[in-house]
């Protein structure tokens, strides 16, 4: 993951913050330029200021309430002041932020807190003129402000002061004798928020969870003790447990991220817990893939990693055997390995607290990913009943639709674009806004690719992006899921291309290969494709002729410039 | 463990926490001469202000004293206890034993 510059503003010192936020081990790893002390106003409004001058990914905008909401500042001295001349301040001020959305690729705005020992009216404060009120108030507003701005990220800084505490979260002999708002375990807590942001909104959010089975999804030893004798639900403090944690592994699941089993079982006995057991929570359906067999679990995660066309970084193991965990950890460092409470009452509170998970969104797609694996064996084993690639593909009945990027897939096309890395021409990273931005300028096109077939959908799966240059059309993003990898989308996307091209009176249509480290699949498909090869990642197609759409696969254009072109 | 290793551990955890947030140059050495402040001090102003906090914190928490050292902050002459982790140690012993004698 690259390292990411950031620029912090707030009215405070922020040299703590800083010192945190550059040390932290985790990625991204951070280099920081700090605003000039207490001039927030003045940062966001001239971006002239030399910590501009970094071009940072990230702004951090942290500010104590009474110092950028006059209002607010009154109402802490219980002043007259309305909740409505508050919120108009807080609204101003907004708008004011707004001003530097174009100079960071994210900016990052901490909620407004209090320190708890400031009561307010105490036990009421959460009435109408109570400070509490008020700052719940303020903090809604800014929320709503921002939320449809996809790189505006209020971030929750009353949940750092509750994991904190009040003792640890503030001390007021630091603002007296440095004007530090903070003690620092609160800037740990935001450098663990920040960064988890950056990493779930850059698409690293890990994708897929590897279970373990037995003490691990149940208590006991379904091979010794039977299905029927395992701990699970039941009016029992364990079992009750199991369950809240099965119900915590498929809320990840609804989210869009994956299950899986690798478990020393046998396969038969294993299932067979998983499909009778009554108080099972996550069922055969629920899971990706499994290998349940005796074999070592580092080679087992290993392989269902691949077979599931993700890489080990996207993984996390649970298992309750600190062994186990050890030999996986150790075999595949990409494979994050958190540690296991011993109490297995800790289960769901363990895996809730993982910010490894973090994103920034949950589109329709992610929550039909599971879905879609099962679909997947569903072709799997159409494939091996049936002999040839083209005999397969035959039977499947793909149908792919073309879209233009818009507001509805904008944020399915981002998350596609920023994730993807096997089949990916250029692998440009983009925001949202980015997107938008680059799709409205010049001579340019941004195209989803919807893909289904008689299995079921398989979601926006594609992303074209064109350019035309003089009398080329240059494909710029050649972007598809590794999902529907194989099944001659690839070549739907050159034959849209190509009858765009051709409908705009180009003469060739080039693209070029940009290496990395993942992304050989690209190179392999377009030195197949019949494009013609010159050098240097470059190929291109005559344009006189049409680029052949494939036998099998129904292509739809719902985008408005290409069907204007058929 | 007796209240001089109560203290030294004290100062040992606050360094451990402050060079969390500092630079690596600027990281402090868990040693009797260590320089703080003054010249050849590695603290800046904001690292002093919230070593001293943390110094308190965590005197509170191995020694079950509360101890400030505001009033200390403001010395001037050859004789200010923060010019060394020995120096440093030393004074936080005082100030620990006086408050422990005051409480019992």
């Amino acid at each position: 993951m690259k390292d990411y510059r950031a620029v912090l503003i707030s009215d405070f010192t922020s040299n703590t913050f800083k010192g945190y936020l550059e040390n932290d081990p985790d990625l991204p790893k951070i280099q920081v330029a700090s605003a000039p002390f207490g001039q927030v106003m003045q940062t966001l409004m001239d971006n002239r200021l030399e910590c501009w001058n970094i071009r940072p990914d990230l702004a951090v905008l942290w500010t104590r309430p009474d110092a950028v909401i006059e209002k607010f500042g009154r109402a802490l001295q219980f002043e007259s002041v309305t909740l409505a001349e508050i919120l108009a301040e807080v609204d101003a001020y907004c708008d004011v932020i707004r001003n530097i959305r174009d100079r960071a690729k994210w900016i990052m705005i901490p909620t407004w807190t209090l320190p708890p020992y400031q009561r307010g009216l105490g036990a009421l404060d959460l009435q109408p003129g109570g400070l509490a009120h008020a700052l719940a108030h303020m903090n809604l507003r800014l929320v709503r402000n921002f939320e449809s701005e996809p790189n505006c990220i209020v971030l929750d800084a009353q949940r750092w002061v509750a994991r904190v505490g009040e003792q640890k979260a503030f001390n007021p002999k630091l603002w007296y004798l440095g004007k530090i708002a903070f003690a620092t375990d609160i800037y740990k807590e935001a450098v663990r928020d920040i960064k988890a942001a950056a990493r779930g909104l850059s698409g690293k959010a890990k994708k897929l969870i590897v279970l373990d089975l037995d003490d691990t999804l149940w208590s006991g030893i379904v091979g010794e003790a039977g299905w029927e004798q395992l701990g699970l639900g039941g009016h029992d403090a364990v079992g009750e447990a199991f369950v809240d944690f099965q119900r915590a592994l498929k809320s990840l699941k609804n989210r869009g991220i994956l299950l899986a089993i690798v478990s020393k079982n046998e396969e038969s006995v294993a299932l067979e817990a998983i499909r009778k057991h009554p108080e099972m929570v996550l069922r055969e359906d629920d899971f990706a893939g499994w290998k349940i067999n005796w074999r070592d679990k580092a080679a087992n995660v290993e392989e269902l990693v691949a077979e599931l066309n993700l890489g080990l970084d996207s993984a996390v193991f649970i298992d309750d055997n600190p062994v186990e965990r050890a030999r996986v950890k150790d075999a595949l460092p990409g494979v994050l390995v958190p540690d296991w409470p011993k109490d297995q009452l800790l289960y769901a509170q363990a895996l809730s607290s993982l910010d490894c998970f973090d994103s920034g969104s949950v589109s329709s797609e992610d929550r039909q990913r599971a879905g879609m694996y099962q679909a997947e064996r569903e072709r799997m084993s159409l494939r091996n009943s049936v002999g040839s690639i083209d005999g397969w593909l035959e039977t499947l009945n793909t149908r792919v639709v073309v879209e233009t990027l818009n507001k509805e897939n904008l944020a399915r096309i981002a998350q596609l674009f920023n994730k993807t890395n096997q089949m990916n021409l250029s692998t440009r990273r983009m925001t949202a806004a980015e997107l938008l931005d680059w799709a409205s300028a010049g001579e340019r096109q941004i195209w989803g690719f919807r893909t289904s077939d008689r299995f079921g959908d398989s979601g926006l799966t594609g992303i074209l992006g064109v350019e035309a240059k003089g009398d080329t059309l240059e494909i710029v993003d050649f972007i598809l899921s590794c999902r529907v990898m194989g099944r001659r989308i690839e070549e739907a996307m050159l034959s849209v291309s190509s009858d765009y091209g051709r409908g705009r009176g180009l003469k060739l249509l080039s693209a070029r290969y940009v290496e990395t480290a993942k992304n050989k699949p690209c190179l392999t498909f377009f030195e197949r494709s019949g494009l013609a090869a010159s050098g240097g990642g470059l190929f291109s197609w005559a344009l006189a002729a049409a680029y052949p759409a494939p036998a099998h696969v129904q292509i739809v254009n719902e985008a408005s410039c290409l069907s204007a072109m058929n | 463990m007796d209240l001089k290793e109560k203290v030294s551990k004290a100062v040992d955890e606050a360094i451990d926490v402050l060079n969390e947030q500092l630079e690596g140059g600027q990281k402090l050495e868990k040693k009797p001469e260590t320089l703080l402040l003054g010249k050849g001090g590695k603290l800046d102003s904001i690292g002093f202000v919230n070593f001293i906090v943390l110094l308190e914190e965590h005197c509170q928490s191995e020694c079950g004293v509360t101890i400030s050292l505001t009033d200390a902050m403001e010395t001037t002459t050859d004789d200010n206890p923060f010019q060394t982790v020995r120096s440093l140690t030393d004074y936080l012993y005082q100030l620990v034993r006086d408050a422990v004698l005051q409480s019992s």
